[in-house]
């Protein structure tokens, strides 16, 4: 044995401690090996494990233990451990960020536009003016694109919402083709694979204070979902937007 | 009993006067320790007794750099290590006493 491999040695017994304790005792060891006689059979001062435990009896320091002293002793089976455990932690982790990002809703691609909408002029989509007290309904299908089942629990109203009526629901579609009557919404498992719809029908309704010549245009449509112990808004973004103008002012109706 | 097993218990006071002759470092007191016959003491022993004897305060440090390897570690004994030299020193005499006694045959 060398003698940088007596002193590795010595320091893998001494890991527990402090650093700077070991330190100064590997460095007063290598200073006294570097004092020793050309050729000295390093075996005269006994293994490795028991110069250390005599270097530690005769200093009084006793081999520490807890979670610090542990990690300082870079024991096979302390790494071992120690990887097992992160990796445990870090597939956790990893679980609770998938859980909190899942969402697998999205656009099925069928859409039920609102009466007389017509596309944009010069732009991409379609518009529809709002005219009060008429009737109003649009409708989106939505597909749960993923592996998981979740639970749709509704389409949260905005306060800029222009409308007053219900929402209702399609029967699962799956294998059927747009098999209707719609019912009053209620929530629902979605199966992966699924698809429904889902569609407002009312009138419009002069809620959002909208001034004369405005727009409001859609992109997307928020869907409350439940999944395990989480619950979250999936934004399904539609194949066109939809915008509604106010060709006259629409104040909000007064009590 | 072992040699050895006998010398740890004194140690200590062997160590200390031997730093109290003139500044040393460790691998001279060793040197010293077994020139004086006290052979078999570890080398670990003697540095995990300076180590110890430092931390309470009856040894100081000083660093110096030696051309034969790394810096050597010189200790000097403090006014409480001497003050513990003397005191050990004395037990050690009533018990070396003491025991000639009884070891008479």
């Amino acid at each position: 044995m060398t003698a940088d491999e007596y002193v590795r040695w010595v320091k893998f017994w001494l890991d527990d401690l402090p650093w700077s304790t070991r330190n100064e005792l590997l460095s007063e060891l290598r200073g006294h090996l570097a004092e020793l006689p050309e050729g000295t059979d390093l075996r005269t001062l006994g293994t490795p494990e028991q110069y250390a435990t005599d270097l530690r009896a005769a200093a009084g320091l006793e081999r520490r233990r807890g979670v610090v002293a542990f990690l300082r002793a870079r024991r096979p089976r302390n790494l071992v451990l120690a990887a097992v455990a992160l990796t445990l932690i870090g597939l956790a982790v990893g679980a609770v960020v998938w859980i909190d990002s899942y969402q697998p809703i999205v656009f099925a691609g069928g859409t039920q536009l609102p009466l007389d909408s017509k596309p944009t002029p010069g732009a991409a989509g379609v518009t529809v003016a709002f005219r009060k007290g008429r009737p109003f309904e649009y409708g989106i299908s939505i597909h749960n694109d993923e592996r998981f089942t979740v639970r749709v629990l509704g389409v949260p109203r905005s306060v800029t919402d222009f409308y007053s009526g219900q929402l209702l629901m399609s029967k699962d579609q799956t294998g059927r083709m747009n098999e209707l009557p719609l019912v009053r919404f209620h929530p629902f498992d979605m199966k992966p694979g699924s698809f429904r719809w889902l569609l407002f029908k009312g009138a419009y309704a002069c809620t959002t204070g909208a001034g004369h010549d405005t727009a409001i245009t859609w992109e997307a449509i928020p869907v409350r979902f439940g999944f395990l112990w989480r619950t979250g808004t999936a934004r399904i973004p539609l194949d066109q937007p939809l915008t509604f103008t106010f060709p006259k002012s629409c104040p909000p109706a007064t009590r | 009993m072992e040699q050895s097993q006998l010398l740890k218990g004194v140690l200590e006071l062997a160590v200390l006067a031997v730093i109290a002759r003139g500044e040393t470092y460790g691998y001279e007191i060793l040197s010293t320790l077994e020139q004086a016959g006290l052979d078999g003491v570890g080398d670990a022993s003697v540095y995990g007794t300076l180590r110890r004897l430092e931390q309470a305060g009856h040894l100081s440090s000083k660093l110096v750099a030696s051309d034969s390897g790394p810096a050597r570690k010189y200790y000097s004994v403090t006014p409480i290590g001497a003050e513990q030299l003397r005191v050990g020193t004395e037990t050690w005499s009533r018990i070396a006493d003491a025991l000639e006694g009884l070891l008479k045959p």
